[in-house]
């Protein structure tokens, strides 16, 4: 850098309030001596301290009196010992480092780049790192973000100050305009000093690590829970949200009252019990809280409960339309599983000993968990027809039945039997079984038709199914209520 | 000591050397000094053995297709052939499908070898991923900038860099006889542009053969990627002067090689033999000229066979020999990318150079110096002319000491390995992509696991406006979150819906290419590759104890909650022991960094399964939001009635699992009944226990049912109430990962008294009273004391109110994200 660019570089001035921090201050003021910056001005406040800060800030404004001055005065907290700093100050650009802080080396001719009023950056800030007592957090970073005055005033929203304080800086014609700090408050008083600078003026964010920021038990915000942090700075933020009559006061109390309300946390609630409510198959209950939850956060309602269902429609709808219906039933098992179970398919060929022979199936419905397979419907074809149907809600054993002509089906007839819907018990209870399956076919019955005693109707070639209590089902063997292995 | 990174090379054109120019192999070579190269690319079987055995003795790992490109590999067939989709497909026009079947790969703006390329990548993916499955590259470099269509593929974690071995866009419009008018021309011509500008800037770095390319590229793409210059490396040992010995060819012979199906070289030989070589033939009549060079075109060939003096020596093995034969080399190219490596080779051989001013861009060719530069087809011959009847030596030795000053491998191969370390470091100083793995966190069914993992990302999003964060989930799950505005993140669900449709998608494409005959690119690989290109990240974190197989080839941090299956076995059936065994340890083996909620976990972690304590951090468990919002007086008493608590009372919330030893703790109040104001009672919360649970059958023995109370499972806010009225939190438990009870009751200023094992004494610090949890009088004793002296509660309700902030989450927020932090560092680090 030659001379000449470096003395028209603007004079910044850093306030260092200073009290009782001898275990850090020496690294806050070394990274001050660390910015080669030519044209700095450090102002150290100290209010008394006891343990040795005095006497390490003595030695750097000894060793550099060109940088350092510094002032030894009681004063009634934080924020008078940062005013008291200001008012002594005569740089162009001002900012403040606590003494537990630290500025990155030459950030400051950053700084001095940035900062120009005539292109309305009067306050800028840079990124900047936590550190822990042992520096356990290197990386994780304060958050610096400014959007608006309001979004800054609306602290209830994110929680935290999201403007670093040792990373920011402004130009005197902003401190002049806003003026110094209030004295009435110690704690968090960046935070208040950002609400007045955020009326006024646009902070300019610069993506580049400026300053260190200290977490450490000792450290003046340690000594609350986050909890008395936000309505400390709620209340703040409240000095500031102007007369009853301006549009930003309204503002902020419907946002602050909204907040209060909780809605996203009751439309959590309620689309917990929409979705519940559907896996149970109550469609109103579900419906109803779809609407409850559609109320307090539409958003929600949309992503969580409308728009699955309607992908999931539009999915079935678009093979419905590209593949053929058939449910692959050219490649599916069709025969019936050792634990009686059958598919959607089933099929079998049978004989036919007698001239009027009647074909029953004996089958039973097991109704599954949440509403994949509550009622089912079955029809028996016999050689492509279908001769016999049934639908089904509770669970139980129910026949189907029908009587066929030897004569006409030279021998043996192809029975099939169709049910939907099916289920996998994968899908339905967590057991490691990915069969489709549909119903339980406990015994097929091949006996010669008897036409009843006193029927003088001749029966039809398709009977209607017996009931299961008129039907005399002869089983004897125990039956599996659940699907089994398949062997 | 030097940059290590992991470096894997994806190219078309496998780079292997002799029996090629061998550039990128002398890249590569310097590269795989200092860091581990791999390579993935099609291996032809008419490529050299000697060659790729060459190549593959400098890599880590070699990943080649070794089936030759023509036949690609049979996809499985579709699962359920859809028939009457397949005819319904057929009876569209072809012209109709191929558009269709552009879209869904979103090929439609590419140039139409973008299909070839993906056809190459989709017969590499296998390797591709095996690639990844072996180690975590820091880079993927990608050759020339026709592989464009590959980055829709790749996973987002390795930088990119793309090597341009010429500026496409740049030169094509140029070509003589070009049709300009011809549409489809133009339109290719467009998608050639679209293409590299694409490419510049959706890597992190681009290298370019000249500093002239790298200009050119500037103006034409204005690339966000940091564009650098790669000179091309020449073997100068290899390319030497005749060996002692060898026995020159006597005839005039003028040379001329290259790539025979390289447009501008086609161009170039045709131009000559049309132009310049009667005139030559002119002068003396017995020249010859040679070209020598890979897979000649057939218009080529055509014109070498009718025109007299001419030999065409296709696919030679060695390229030397024609140089030490040749009296003059030439270079009539008209128009052409890059730098042409041809010139150099000549130099470094001293053989004397004629070539046109297009030709020497980029190669600091100086006419006179170095070489003889002529442009019109009568002073060109002349030059040469010249040079047959009497070679210029000084010119020549000019040559060689330019290609030894500027093109030698230490030399212009430094770049390249310089690119490959700014790649990184460009890749390094991006704020991360982070991908949270919550795919078995459904509402309601994880239990602690859900609700650490919810405040930690809900502390997350309130401290980090930087990086970005990506979280697979459930969908619900995903919107149980609030976000405030500025948190960069992105829900991916698990929800089949999803994964169903992109299936259909595939299966369409792939018909749609059967029906054309085009090879089916969808396959299970590619299908794999594109789910973490859009998955998008750059670290993984587990939340829930173990790493999921399909993440693990990324860079992962892994949280442990506890071991206790090594403490209790007897608490498991054995297979669920030997199923978390198995699980937690391959998880361990294979994080990256590896969080603990407890030092005590951290500990156990290093002295059970022997991980470093560097590899580890403790980060706490974070306690509900809600926890810290005071239940007022009157709620509570009306709570607690409802639910039959009244009075002073200990409590006690825990699962009826056995390590939580309700049985010794009423055995020990049954020891200290008689000790006990008579107003006292146990409540416990949680699960109900049965009626065989050893506790309960105590109770019933004992008579105690009127003094322990069970309030089954209950609400937040009922537990809120119960931490409030408690008279004291007893906490017997025998082992505990974090032990979020403890740090609960002491937020709501409630006096503890807890087990002294494993990680309460961390939790609890001085707030917390301590007993040995076996021993049943110990524990009489703690109870019978933290009652009856009102000292001890006000001090540890004391120390408790100091031990609270503890708990921040902004703190273990902060403590998770420099984890992530400084993963994403080491990753890439030097």
């Amino acid at each position: 850098m030659t001379a000449r660019e470096m003395k028209n570089l603007p004079l910044i001035s850093i306030a260092v309030p200073s009290f009782n921090q001898g275990r850090f201050i020496r690294e806050t003021l070394q990274s001050l001596v660390d910015q080669q910056y030519p044209n700095l001005e450090v102002i150290i406040q100290d209010g008394g301290s006891t343990d040795g800060a005095v006497e390490i800030a003595r030695e750097f404004a000894e060793r550099e009196p060109h940088i350092f001055k510094l002032f030894v005065e009681k004063d009634t907290g934080h924020a008078q010992a940062v005013n008291r700093a200001f008012r002594r100050a005569n740089g162009e650009i001002l900012g403040y480092l606590n003494t537990d802080d630290t500025l990155y080396p030459g950030c400051l001719h950053r700084v001095a780049q940035e900062i120009s009023p005539s292109r309305g950056r009067n306050v800028v800030f840079g990124r900047c790192l936590f550190t822990g007592e042992g520096s356990p957090y290197v990386g994780a970073e304060h958050p610096s973000k400014f959007t608006s005055h309001f979004d800054h005033l609306a602290i209830w929203k994110r929680g935290y100050n999201t403007i670093p304080q040792p990373a920011t800086f402004w130009h005197r014609r902003v401190y002049e305009r806003c003026g110094g700090f209030d004295e009435n408050h110690n704690h968090g008083l960046d935070y208040l000093q950002w609400c007045k600078f955020s009326r006024d003026f646009v902070f300019h964010g610069v993506d580049e690590l400026w300053a260190t920021y200290r977490m450490h038990s000792a450290s003046v915000s340690a000594n609350k829970t986050e909890q008395d942090w936000l309505e400390i700075m709620t209340r703040y933020s409240r000095m500031h949200w102007g007369p009853w009559w301006h549009p930003l006061r309204w503002r902020c109390e419907i946002s602050h009252w909204i907040h209060g309300q909780h809605r996203h946390e009751r439309a959590c609630h309620h689309a917990r019990r929409a979705e519940q409510a559907w896996d149970r198959g109550q469609f109103a209950a579900a419906v109803w809280e779809t609407i409850r939850t559609g109320h307090l956060s539409p958003r929600m309602a949309w992503h969580r409960l409308l728009q699955p269902v309607l992908a999931d429609k539009t999915y079935s709808g678009l093979v419905f339309l590209l593949f053929q219906k058939t449910d692959d039933a050219a490649s599916a098992f069709v025969g019936k599983y050792n634990d009686n179970w059958v598919g959607p398919v089933y099929r079998q060929t049978i004989e036919v000993p007698h001239p009027q022979t009647e074909i029953m199936l004996v089958l039973e419905h097991v109704p599954q968990p949440r509403r994949h397979h509550s009622s089912i419907e079955v029809v028996l074809l016999i050689n492509g027809r279908a001769v016999a149907r049934e639908k089904r809600s509770a669970g139980g054993q129910f026949g189907l039945k029908a009587i066929v002509d030897k004569s006409t089906n030279s021998g043996t007839v192809e029975l099939e039997l169709r049910t939907r819907p099916y289920f996998i018990p994968r899908l339905v209870s967590d057991a490691a079984d990915d069969r489709k399956l549909a119903v339980l076919l406990l015994e097929t019955i091949v006996r010669r038709y008897q036409p009843p005693r006193n029927g003088l109707r001749p029966l039809k070639e398709t009977e209607r199914a017996v009931r299961p209590r008129d039907a005399k089902v002869e089983h004897e063997r125990p039956v599996r209520r659940g699907p089994g292995k398949r062997s | 000591m030097a940059a290590m990174h992991n470096v894997l090379t994806l190219t078309t054109d496998l780079p292997f050397f002799p029996g090629k120019n061998g550039n990128d192999f002398f890249n590569l070579r310097h590269t795989a000094r200092r860091h581990a190269v791999g390579v993935v690319a099609p291996l032809h079987p008419h490529y050299p053995a000697e060659g790729v055995a060459n190549l593959e003795s400098l890599l880590c790992g070699s990943y080649f297709w070794p089936r030759p490109i023509t036949a690609p590999a049979p996809l499985p067939p579709l699962r359920n052939p859809p028939p009457r989709l397949a005819r319904w497909l057929k009876s569209l026009p072809p012209r109709v499908r191929n558009a269709l079947l552009l879209r869904l790969l979103r090929l439609q703006r590419q140039p139409a070898e973008a299909y070839g390329q993906l056809t190459t990548l989709a017969n590499c993916a296998p390797y591709l991923l095996r690639a990844m499955a072996d180690r975590h590259w820091q880079l993927i470099v990608l050759i020339q900038s026709s592989t464009e269509p590959w980055l829709d593929y790749l996973p987002s974690q390795p930088a990119k860099m793309v090597y341009f071995h010429d500026v496409r866009s740049d030169y094509l419009p140029n070509r003589p006889g070009g049709s300009e008018h011809n549409a489809a021309d133009r339109r290719s011509l467009q998608a050639i542009f679209a293409q590299e500008e694409r490419y510049c800037r959706r890597v992190d770095t681009v290298g370019f053969v000249s500093e002239l390319d790298r200009q050119r590229a500037i103006k034409l793409f204005q690339p966000t990627a940091e564009a650098g210059v790669c000179p091309i490396p020449v073997d100068t040992d290899y390319y030497t002067t005749a060996p002692a010995g060898w026995r020159k060819d006597g005839r005039p012979i003028v040379l001329f090689t290259g790539h025979l199906g390289h447009p501008p070289n086609v161009d170039a030989v045709l131009y000559f033999l049309g132009q310049i070589w009667p005139l030559i033939r002119h002068e003396i009549p017995a020249a010859v000229f040679q070209v020598a060079g890979l897979l000649p075109d057939p218009e080529l060939q055509q014109a070498c066979r009718n025109t007299p003096g001419v030999e065409l020596c296709p696919n030679v093995p060695d390229i030397r020999p024609y140089f030490w034969n040749a009296a003059v080399y030439v270079v009539p190219m008209r128009f052409g990318g890059g730098v042409r490596q041809k010139i150099f080779e000549a130099w470094s051989m001293e053989v004397p150079v004629v070539c046109t001013a297009m030709a020497a861009e980029g190669t600091r060719a100086v006419s006179g110096q170095n070489c003889w530069l002529r442009e019109s087809p009568s002073t060109f011959a002349a030059a040469v002319v010249e040079l047959l009847r009497g070679p210029d030596r000084a010119v020549v030795a000019g040559a060689k000491a330019t290609v030894l000053a500027h093109n030698s491998i230490p030399v212009a191969a430094t770049p390249y390995e310089e690119l490959v370390r700014r790649t990184v470091n460009v890749k390094r100083k991006r704020p991360y992509k982070l991908l949270f793995d919550l795919r078995w966190m459904r509402i309601g069914a994880a239990g602690g696991q859900e609700q650490m993992t919810h405040e930690l990302i809900s502390a997350i999003s309130r401290l980090d406006y930087r990086n970005e964060y990506r979280m697979f989930c459930p969908r619900s799950t995903y919107y149980e979150w609030e976000f405030p505005r500025g948190f960069r993140c992105r829900g991916c669900f698990t929800e089949p819906t999803g994964a169903k449709l992109s299936a259909l998608q595939a299966g369409l494409a792939n018909l749609l290419a059967q029906t054309l005959r085009r090879p089916q690119l969808l396959t299970p690989e590619m299908r794999a590759l594109r789910w973490y290109h859009q998955l998008d990240f750059d670290v993984v974190h587990s939340v829930c104890g173990y790493s999921h197989p399909d993440l693990r080839a990324f860079p992962n941090i892994l949280t442990v909650h506890d071991l206790q299956h090594v403490h209790f076995p007897e608490f498991f059936s054995p297979e669920a022991r030997a199923e978390r065994e198995r699980l937690y340890r391959e998880s361990v083996g294979h994080a990256t960094h590896i969080m603990c909620v407890s030092e005590f976990t951290r500990m156990d972690l290093h002295t059970s399964y022997g991980v470093p304590l560097e590899k580890m951090t403790t980060v706490w468990n974070i306690p509900s939001r809600a926890a810290w919002l005071k239940v007022e007086e009157r709620q509570r008493r009306r709570l607690l009635a409802r639910m039959g608590v009244r009075g002073r009372y200990l409590f006690f919330p825990a699962h009826c699992w056995p390590h939580k030893n309700h049985l010794r703790l009423v055995e020990a109040f049954k020891l200290a009944e008689a000790e006990l104001p008579p107003d006292i009672q146990l409540v416990f919360a949680g699960r109900q226990f049965d009626e065989k649970h050893a506790a309960a059958e105590l109770i019933r023995a004992e008579g105690l049912e009127s003094r322990v109370v069970h309030v089954g499972y209950r609400s937040p806010l009922e537990v809120r109430a119960l931490y409030g009225g408690a008279h004291a939190l007893v906490f017997p438990s025998l082992f505990e990962g974090f032990g979020m009870p403890v740090a609960e009751a002491i937020i709501a200023d409630c006096p503890v008294a807890c087990s002294q094992t494993t990680s309460l004494p961390e939790i609890g610090g001085d707030a917390a009273m301590y007993f040995d949890p076996r021993n049943a009088k110990a524990i009489a004793r703690a109870l019978i004391e933290i009652i009856t002296s009102q000292k001890i509660r006000a001090d540890l309700v004391a120390a408790g109110r100091q031990r609270k902030r503890t708990f921040s989450p902004r703190l273990s927020a902060a403590k998770a994200l420099s984890v992530y932090a400084r993963v994403f560092q080491e990753v890439y680090s030097e």
